[in-house]
């Protein structure tokens, strides 16, 4: 059911904290001086000036760091805090200056003098592969040093991380293949454009940090400063208030690190802020460079595929090794593969550092590889929604062996795309022959002038939802209404509203009674991450445990009150009653915990799957009746009141979800896109325009379908970004495009014509209600599916997005020899 | 978040108090739209910034119906201009273009002087302005003079104003029969722009945003030839909008279909 924004009114009244909100008492502000080499050694740092400008407190440099863990970096712990020795990046972070206002640090920044022994600058993942120059000359990995399953590279031969993935025989099942199709993709550098950049302030005193971030992942956070700062965990804070869009890109561990030790020096706590330029050198997405081979039998059926990626990962590996892992997880898509090859390396390059952002990996191999499918289609003159159809998976099948089979039905999500694109096509069509639609008229009429269509679908299944752990905390005060304690970080998806529908239906409450904070790594429980499409899933089961176990705690008090066995309290309809009160009910009741899962269809639900489309959305609040109500029962604030013996008192639940019961195979659901695209191609200028955009949100049960479909318009658009306009362009050491008026982000004027939006519910995921994730699923599949478009139009497949309109001026060029 | 540099303030209503403050390290302002970007990116480090938003004589909008022209105050909003009746009634085609250029809050803040005086390749106002025949008044505290905006704008981002003069007012002739604007803006900033005046007997083309400024030439109507020369002569830009083949190729067939000419 949709409900309403929780975040609504104060998000759009302007009173919704952030963390560039964020003040401390007696607060300092930092300016961060930025290398202006891609790559040397420093020389030498003269601050003496800095130090005697107005207002200055500290000018900090790697060298009064000290015994300070000095690096940071979760998989590859190769990251400084200040750059010791050498730079390897423009804009990477070199000295900070605190001072008691933004002006003052500002001022002070330009007063540090830094001299450079300037290297060679690799900026690209190829030079950088073949380059005997090396950007790390060191390796920071101990032997057997892993995270998650990711061991990461131990060479130094600028290389971060490489993987790889094979069954079968994919280079003999090549060479007897009736037809092999090849296709390489360059994907651009992009940067995770969010409203709100990364900022941090840090208080770091004798024992003790706190820290307000733009954090995705509080938790992960907080574990790193920990041993940094050779803290114990809880002797570090990490407080996240609304975040001003994240898209991965603020996963791990970014500003903080250089905010604490700001504070150490300083003996202040210490506010960094980044505008876009400084974002852009914070972190950005992995370009690639991607080819696939697929081998096809004389039916069209896939008999192999072969497929290198390599990424431009930039000076610090970040989290591109696990990118990189997942990226070949998603890179050969949802089709029965016999025989596969995918090897991945992530090279170091003189460029900002890479990490996560949307789609993980997904986006960078779909493109290479869904347009090869086109391709192959082309080449095998079968319609390409057709070849796609005889190779896709069916529900259940194996994707990758040991890992959770299928959990959608592809074919059907296919046949609704193109059922969309049919419809919207026989409608312009239908229209201009009748004559009654002047701008579909228009449109026919260009034909004869130079516009040229295409259309293509593209689909993706990602491994998503990242590990298991999570925890959640009711807590029930003496009037019913709810606090809900999470740690996942609320950056503009919803998920605070779509965590306190479930909470709500759950508890038998409306959402007005429910509240949910905010992150904070002090009163908030445990959370893995918020990020791979996981929480309305994975966080959803924690705050359905936890619900579950609320009712025990209340079946237990109501229990007590009334000097009965615990066995003889039931909870039914929203209320508590004596079993004797109940009767004549279906099997189960009674049953004591089992009860508790009578309320939401919940717990377990995921597991089932069983649950028809009919069945589902049935809260306790409107279940049909099991009972003979022979007395009324009561509430569960009658029975906290009763227990206190006072209007007072609350009763808590915690529920926890780790890696067992429906998420005990990874993993915990796999993320669908599936989207249909038709694009314009304007002969003469080569300014692509969308005509229709077709998603398909295969989400198993959407908790919010406004939340969801706003995800997935969002991602797409995020698609629609790289495809066409996003790019982030170095000319030699210097990224020529730091802002957003040469880096081009999709504006309103850039949306569809036409979008439609489909919600596949078929209560097939494992999550509350047969839910599965959303939020990245549907940019996955949009390059891929534009860059095939476009391809369609134009009669030359393009190898390079952004699909600008010189780039595809370009390819009409090359069409037309 | 960038910050500026401290800076002061001269602010008055009076235009002659503005014309004696402003010189090389005193900055007239007004919008801020492209003063503010430039001094956030260092390019320009003045002492003070002049307001002009408060000096009436650099705000009018004024119709003369005998003399058939508009004069247009430097401080005017791209927004007013183009929702002003007189400018939509006899300037329609200077009208449109201002109200597309940048974006809405460049519009409600970005004036028709900052515009010019900036002297942004990549932009639409000095091409339309200049294929209308406009000229600029610029002012100082030792006088005034009067420009064609070819005189004005010299180059890219370089005008022949002298560090102590401001413009004052823009005069555009009414627009003539048979004029139309078209551009082709991927970016935040047009790609290209083309101002057309055609008639019977003439074509005079104005050619913005992709060369270092803009360019007109008046050409007898059917003169393919000198049409052919015109484009290719022209000296594109190389940037993120595109290569000068791309831009020339996309004249070319604007021209092509508008003008009906085969190139």
């Amino acid at each position: 059911m949709t409900s309403p924004r929780s975040d609504a009114w104060e998000k759009v009244t302007g009173r919704a904290r952030y963390a560039v909100d964020a003040v401390l008492p007696n607060m300092a502000h930092a300016a961060v001086v930025r290398s202006e080499r891609a790559h040397a050694y420093l020389t030498g740092i003269d601050r003496a000036e800095a130090e005697a400008a107005p207002g200055v407190i500290a000018v900090v440099t790697a060298e009064d760091l000290g015994d300070l863990g000095r690096r940071f970096g979760h998989i590859v712990p190769d990251h400084a805090i200040l750059a010791v020795d050498k730079v390897r990046y423009y804009g990477e972070p070199v000295a900070v200056v605190v001072a008691e206002t933004p002006h003052q640090a500002a001022d002070a920044a330009e007063l540090v003098w830094v001299d450079y022994d300037d290297l060679p600058a690799l900026t690209d993942a190829v030079t950088a592969l073949a380059s005997d120059v090396l950007i790390h000359e060191q390796s920071y990995v101990e032997p057997g040093q892993k995270f998650l399953d990711v061991a990461p590279a131990a060479s130094t031969d600028n290389i971060a991380h490489r993987n790889e993935l094979a069954w079968g025989d994919a280079e003999a099942a090549l060479a007897a293949a009736a037809t092999v199709v090849e296709t390489t993709t360059t994907f651009p550098l992009v940067y995770g454009y969010a409203m709100e950049t990364y900022n941090a302030l840090a208080d770091w005193q004798p024992g003790s940090l706190h820290v307000v971030s733009t954090a995705q992942h509080p938790l992960m956070v907080r574990r790193e400063l920990a041993r940094m700062f050779s803290l114990p965990l809880a002797a570090v804070r990490v407080e996240v208030p609304y975040i001003g869009g994240g898209y991965g890109s603020k996963s791990y561990t970014k500003l903080e690190p250089l905010a604490a030790a700001a504070s150490w020096a300083a003996g202040r706590p210490v506010k960094v802020t980044t505008d876009v330029e400084a974002a852009m050198y914070t972190t950005r997405a992995d370009g690639a460079l991607v080819t696939v081979r697929t081998g096809f039998d004389a039916d069209a059926r896939i008999c192999a595929r072969d497929i290198d990626i390599r990424f431009d990962t930039g000076a610090y590996a970040d989290n591109s090794p696990l990118v990189l892992t997942k990226s070949i997880n998603r890179s050969f898509g949802p089709y029965r593969i016999p025989n596969l090859r995918v090897r991945g390396v992530a090279a170091y390059t003189n460029t900002s550092p890479a990490s996560s952002y949307r789609g993980f990996g997904a986006p960078q191999a779909a493109l290479a590889g869904e347009l090869n499918m086109d391709m192959a289609a082309d080449r095998l003159g079968i319609d390409p929604v057709e070849l796609r159809r005889r190779n896709l998976l069916a529900p259940g099948d194996t994707i990758i062996d040991g890992k959770r089979p299928l959990d959608a039905d592809l074919a059907a999500d296919l046949d609704a795309i193109v059922f969309a694109l049919d419809q919207h096509a026989f409608e312009r069509d239908a229209a201009v022959q009748a004559g009654g639609d002047q701008h579909a008229a228009d449109q026919h009429d260009a034909v004869d002038v130079g516009i040229r269509r295409g259309r293509a679908v593209a689909v993706t299944a990602s491994d998503a939802g990242a590990s298991p752990i999570s925890t959640a905390q009711v807590r029930m005060h003496a009037d019913g209404s709810v606090t809900l304690l999470v740690s996942s970080t609320e950056m503009g998806q919803g998920s605070r509203t779509a965590l306190a529908q479930i909470a709500a239906r759950e508890l038998c409450v409306s959402i007005e009674a429910v509240a949910v904070g905010q992150s904070d790594t002090r009163f908030t429980p445990f959370e893995w991450t918020t990020g791979a499409s996981r929480t309305t899933t994975v966080v959803g089961l924690a705050v359905q445990a936890a619900c579950a176990d609320l009712w025990d705690n209340l079946r237990v008090k109501a229990a007590e009150s009334a000097g009965v066995p615990v066995d003889d309290v039931v909870v039914h309809g929203g209320r508590v009653h004596l079993a004797a009160e109940v009767s004549n009910t279906v099997s189960g009741l009674g049953a004591g915990g089992d009860v508790v899962g009578e309320h939401g269809t919940g717990l377990g639900a995921g597991a089932a799957g069983a649950l028809g489309a009919g069945e589902r959305g049935t809260g306790a609040a409107d279940a049909a009746p099991v009972v003979k109500d022979s007395g009324s029962g009561l509430t569960p604030a009658e029975v906290i009141r009763q227990w206190f013996g006072a209007d007072a008192g609350e009763v808590v639940g915690v529920g926890v979800v780790r890696r067992d019961g429906a998420t005990a195979v990874l993993p915990p659901f796999w993320e669908i896109g599936a989207v249909g695209v038709e694009v314009s191609v304007d002969v003469a200028t080569g300014e692509v325009t969308v005509e229709h955009l077709v998603t398909v949100g295969d989400v198993g049960h959407a908790v919010n379908p406004d939340l969801v479909k706003g995800q997935d318009l969002g991602a797409a658009t995020q698609g629609l970004g790289i495809a066409l306009w996003e790019e982030m362009v170095y000319d030699g050491e210097q990224l020529t495009n730091p802002n957003l008026v040469e880096y081009r982000v999709p504006r309103l004027r850039d949306t569809p014509r036409r979008i439609t939006s489909v919600l596949a519910e078929r209560g097939d995921g494992a999550g509350p209600y047969g839910a599965k994730g959303a939020g990245e699923g549907a940019l996955n599949p949009v390059p891929a599916a534009v860059a095939a478009a476009v391809g369609r139009a134009v009669g030359v497949w393009p190898t390079e997005l952004p699909l600008t309109p010189p780039r595809v001026w370009s390819l009409l060029q090359q069409a037309q020899q | 978040m960038a910050v500026l540099p401290e800076l002061g303030l001269v602010r008055s209503g009076d235009l002659d108090d503005v014309l004696a403050a402003v010189d090389y390290d005193h900055a007239p302002f007004a919008g801020g739209t492209e003063l503010v970007p430039a001094m956030e990116l260092g390019l320009r480090r003045p002492a003070a910034i002049v307001d002009l938003k408060r000096v009436e004589a650099l705000k009018g909008i004024e119709v003369d119906a005998e003399a058939g022209t508009v004069t247009i105050g430097a401080a005017v909003t791209h927004r007013r201009l183009s929702d002003h009746a007189g400018v939509r009634e006899h300037l329609p085609t200077l009208a449109a273009a201002a109200s597309r250029v940048g974006n809405a809050r460049v519009r409600s803040t970005g004036t028709v002087g900052g515009n010019l005086c900036f002297a942004e390749p990549r932009s639409d106002l000095g091409c339309v302005l200049l294929a209308l025949g406009a000229t600029a008044e610029v002012r100082s505290a030792h006088g005034a003079r009067t420009l064609g905006i070819d005189e004005l704008i010299v180059g890219a981002f370089e005008t022949s104003l002298e560090p102590d003069e401001i413009l004052a007012t823009v005069t555009v002739p009414f627009e003539p029969p048979g004029m139309s604007y078209w551009k082709l803006q991927s970016y935040e900033r047009p790609t290209l722009g083309v101002a057309l005046v055609v008639t019977e007997d003439r074509w005079e083309i104005t050619v913005g945003a992709a060369t270092e400024r803009p360019t007109r030439i008046v050409l007898a109507a059917g003169d393919t030839a000198g049409l052919a020369d015109f484009v290719g002569g022209l000296e594109f830009s190389d940037d993120m909008t595109g290569p000068p083949d791309y831009k020339r190729s996309v004249l070319r067939a604007y021209l092509q279909r508008t003008l009906g000419a085969e190139l």
